[in-house]
């Protein structure tokens, strides 16, 4: 049987279901976007690269993108380098946690009720989540501290928000709180999709739930494993909220990442040719991701 | 009332020809069925009518008007599909009372006017205690009826069938067949029916167009394209078992004809056939013969066709014998009461030879018809 | 004798309910902090509850003091995030069901570009839509963020609508074109009741994403009175002492209203997820 494909229809028709979109997203998406990048190649005197060297080679820490004086020591080390560090902490941290989440729940009594707490995280407004890293890190009234306290540990029986050794992991092990919903919640749909008849054979075959595990379960998540891979890093890059509210990127740099960086060049500076280069040079970097998912998506 | 004409209709499915120039006419208050294998187009050739594909090339018309470029709903068919397509978000009252509805205006009806159409409709196809019900909440037969109801309510000028009994169980869609063809006299609605099952076609159409590979093959009744197939693909294709197909050579010794067939040769005495072969001058044919026209003999006769059984399948008032003969597999309907045993060398006889099919084994084509 | 299996499911329930916990104590931490006075809350810990004293004062403190108001920020975020909702999720039902359905020049272009969009970050937009809103006399009003909310939501709404109308069985649609229906009525009256619960997603997950947003909101709204409550939680915390009183009520006022709605509509923010990152 011949599928029907997507038919032709009258121009009419076609513009009454595409022209409230189009003219959206061209006024206040496509244009502004376009309008970022020139404005980043703005200088006095027509167009330059002079903004995108400025913000790259930029050593005040707390708007530095790579700051070489830091390294071999404690944070700033600069916020590409920071969102770099981020990623490289939070996306193997939160995969397995959320696989390991999903799979245990899977057979748990009251799994689906610890499941919506963990989701939690997704939903609540990301300054609310950076507050809540900065209580629990806090001194005073933070859980994290008063453990270490008690091991005796006096280094980390501090607020870890206020100092640069431990601002910067503090709010990564929180963005990893946060944001386990997601890829628990992936992998828990991914599971589920897992035909039985998979495992009940391997079963009878005399494979070990170890060697199920590994030999099948995991290689049939790929796909699932790829999405949240990609949106954890997209996460990553954009992480702004999170870090303004915690440490406003302090103390003295050490926890600045890129979308703060382009606010304080904005908001602070008021340089908007900067800000701007900061921004694009953002993009690029979400793009990265963007593509491959986009490759995925057209493709089908 | 309209009849219903396709003129040299193509349509293309990238480089597949899903309709190849088909032509048809089918008339005023006919029931039509296209009988074809599954990927002969014939699903494609209603969605043309229906509007729901628009062809690469040729004409379409309803009622003497050219319906081409219009869209289905300026078309004023009605289509009953293969798995019901019922609103599922709607009551069945308002998925048949749906048609009427989207065009209240142009159809100029009254709510109550609606209301009453809704429930004559459900009557005459005994669903009115279903109508409150949610399409979720019905049996497949129940569904079936909606469909038709819905397809119904709006009297259109043409109703188009998909397949609609093929998802029943197989003592429904005997019972729907009779009940679908009588419904169809009672209404005179111009009907073009798809089907693949050639006993749904044989036992409710008033014409069949039989389509293979986009192409119609022959337009008969019922009766036409089981005794006087046009082609040897229709010979093939009706018929439980279809006609058996055998291949043989023609020689022409003086005036004499001589036929030689797997495990036969003589001389063809029946004028109509050797007339037939004679004309078209051709010296390789299918003969084609069906297994009710066969009989089975235990021992030689003069222009008997010698093979060996193969597999006999009893059918209780009947059974089907498999008679191989040099290779080929010949069905035959045989009584009950003949003892065969696989192995055993029988001897087939043509009943008669003018119920005997021939056809041109390089086009296909008919040279000569069976006499019922 | 005891099974292998049945020590091994006792294990896997403790791991399990252990993390659960991990998980949720924060946010026990946060209330019994919100409801006891500060004081004591410095003085013992939270999670000492021996001899504690329970009040609303820190509820009633950023709900209605003057300098935090967030009663006003309530009202402001509700006004923003319901239009900001409704409309993309409309106007992507449309954009989406074309692309879909329907053959036009450019489509896969169309469609690649929505795709990119979901992935860019909104650092890239903000500076020339200050600007614009600016001149469009938008600039601080509730309207102007309303329009860079509902711009902003079409792309992932649309993507995620889009992979929901292609599993919509045909047929349907196809009946109702020959019932007569057009393709506007088509839309209205199959697709559109068909995707309810697609339709509920996005809005859920929609209507959480801007009420949870803080950086537009932060660029485009810059007079207190303006403030919508994500902007008032972040500015409650002052420069160099936290009162985490009423800092955590405030955070629990917050966010609230996506937890109500993630209680009622728990199916769909999941399949939401889902139904977004992976097709089909």
């Amino acid at each position: 049987m011949p599928v029907a494909g997507p038919r032709r229809v009258r121009w009419g028709v076609l513009a009454v279901f595409l022209t409230p979109a189009l003219i959206l997203l061209t006024a206040f998406v496509i244009a502004p976007i376009l309008g970022t990048v020139a404005i980043s190649f703005e200088c006095k005197h027509g167009f330059c690269l002079k903004n995108y060297v400025d913000v790259i080679t930029q050593q005040s820490p707390d708007l530095a993108l790579i700051y070489p004086p830091g390294f071999g020591g404690p944070p700033p080390w600069g916020a590409l380098i920071h969102n770099i560090v981020w990623i490289l902490i939070h996306v193997p941290l939160t995969t397995m946690l959320g696989l390991i989440i999903a799979y245990l729940l899977k057979d748990t009594l009251g799994g689906s009720f610890i499941k919506s707490i963990i989701f939690i995280g997704m939903v609540i407004p990301m300054v609310v989540g950076g507050l809540i890293i900065r209580f629990m890190f806090d001194k005073y009234v933070g859980i994290v501290p008063k453990i270490f306290q008690f091991l005796g540990v006096k280094s980390l029986a501090i607020t870890w928000t206020s100092y640069p050794q431990t601002a910067l992991i503090a709010l990564i092990l929180g963005s990893v709180w946060l944001w386990t919903g997601f890829s628990m919640t992936i992998y828990a749909a991914a599971l589920e999709t897992i035909p039985r008849d998979y495992i009940e054979a391997a079963k009878v075959d005399g494979a070990s739930e170890r060697q199920i595990f590994f030999k099948i379960i995991l290689p049939l998540l790929k796909p699932a494993t790829l999405v949240v891979v990609l949106m954890t890093i997209l996460w990553d890059l954009k992480i702004f909220d999170i870090v303004f509210v915690a440490t406003l990127g302090g103390p003295g740099g050490a926890s600045t990442v890129m979308a703060l960086v382009m606010y304080m060049y904005f908001a602070r500076e008021l340089d908007f040719a900067k800000a701007a280069a900061v921004a694009v040079l953002l993009a690029l970097l979400t793009l990265i991701p963007g593509v491959y998912m986009a490759r995925r998506a057209v493709k089908g | 009332m309209a009849d219903v004409r396709l003129e040299n209709v193509v349509k293309r499915f990238g480089k597949v020809v899903a309709v190849d120039h088909v032509n048809l006419h089918v008339k005023d208050g006919e029931f039509f069925i296209l009988l074809g294998p599954s990927g002969c187009g014939k699903t494609t050739t209603l969605r043309i009518i229906a509007g729901l594909e628009y062809p690469d090339e040729g004409r379409v018309y309803i009622g003497g008007k050219d319906v081409t470029d219009l869209e289905p709903m300026d078309r004023d068919v009605a289509m009953v599909f293969q798995n019901y397509a019922l609103y599922p978000h709607m009551t069945v009252y308002e998925n048949i009372a749906f048609p009427l509805k989207i065009r209240r205006k142009k159809l100029g009806l009254t709510k109550e006017e609606i209301d009453e159409r809704v429930h004559e409709v459900a009557k005459m196809l005994h669903i009115e205690e279903l109508l409150d019900r949610k399409p979720g909440q019905l049996s497949g037969g129940q569904q079936q009826r909606v469909a038709l109801a819905r397809a119904l309510v709006r009297r259109p000028k043409v109703w188009l069938m998909d397949e609609p009994l093929s998802n029943l169980d197989a003592l429904l869609r005997v019972v729907m067949r009779a009940e679908l063809k009588k419904l169809q006299k009672q209404l005179g609605i111009t009907t073009i029916y798809v089907t693949h099952d050639q006993a749904e076609a044989m036992s409710m159409a008033d014409r069949i167009a039989v389509m293979n590979k986009g192409r119609i093959m022959q337009v008969g009744t019922p009766h036409e394209v089981y005794y006087k197939p046009a082609h040897v693909f229709v010979a093939t294709f009706i018929g439980n078992p279809p006609a058996n197909i055998l291949e043989c050579r023609v020689t022409q010794d003086g005036d004499k004809i001589i036929l030689e067939c797997p495990g036969h040769r003589e001389e063809i005495r029946d004028p109509e056939l050797a007339d037939a072969v004679r004309r078209a001058g051709v010296r390789e044919i299918y003969l084609g013969m069906r297994p009710e026209h066969i009989k089975i003999l235990k021992h030689p006769e003069p222009g008997t066709f010698k093979g060996k059984v193969y597999v006999v399948e009893p059918l209780g008032s009947e059974q089907i014998v498999d008679v191989t003969i040099d290779g080929t597999v010949v069905k035959v309907k045989a009584p009950p009461t003949l003892s065969l045993q696989p192995g055993e060398t029988v001897y087939l006889k043509p009943e008669d030879w003018k119920k005997v099919m021939v056809f041109d084994k390089k086009t296909g084509k008919a040279l000569k018809g069976a006499t019922p | 004798m005891v099974r292998k299996s049945t020590i091994r499911a006792i294990i896997v329930n403790i791991v399990a309910w252990t993390i659960g916990f991990i998980w949720v104590l924060p946010f026990i931490g946060l209330f019994m902090t919100s409801v006891r006075p500060y004081s004591e809350v410095v003085l013992k810990g939270w999670w000492s509850i021996i001899g504690a004293h329970f009040t609303l004062k820190n509820y009633y403190e950023a709900l209605f003091n003057p300098f935090y108001n967030l009663a006003r920020g309530y009202m402001n975020s509700f006004i923003v995030a319901i239009p900001s909702t409704i409309i993309p999720v409309f106007v992507a039902a449309l954009i989406a069901y074309a692309i879909s359905r329907f053959s036009f020049p450019l489509k896969s272009y169309l469609f690649l570009t929505l795709v990119l969009i979901m992935a860019v970050p909104q650092q890239m937009s903000v500076i020339p839509l200050f600007f614009m809103l600016r001149d469009m006399h938008l600039l601080d009003t509730l309207q102007g963020l309303i329009l860079v909310h509902s711009s902003w939501g079409i792309a992932w709404i649309a993507f995620l609508l889009k992979n929901y109308f292609d599993m919509l069985p045909r047929e349907v649609e196809e009946a109702a074109r020959v019932d007569g229906a057009s393709d506007l009525q088509v839309f209205f009256k199959i697709v559109l009741p068909l995707s309810l619960p697609a339709l509920a997603s996005a809005a859920a997950i929609q209507f959480t994403w801007v009420w949870s947003d803080f950086f537009y909101a932060l660029v485009f709204l810059i007079s207190p009175k303006n403030y919508v409550v994500t902007q008032r939680i972040a500015f409650m915390k002052g420069q160099f002492y936290v009162d985490w009183g009423l800092l955590s009520a405030g955070s629990i006022l917050a966010m609230l209203v996506p937890l109500i709605l993630y209680a009622v509509l728990q199916k769909y923010f999941v399949r939401g997820m889902v139904g977004w990152t992976i097709k089909g």
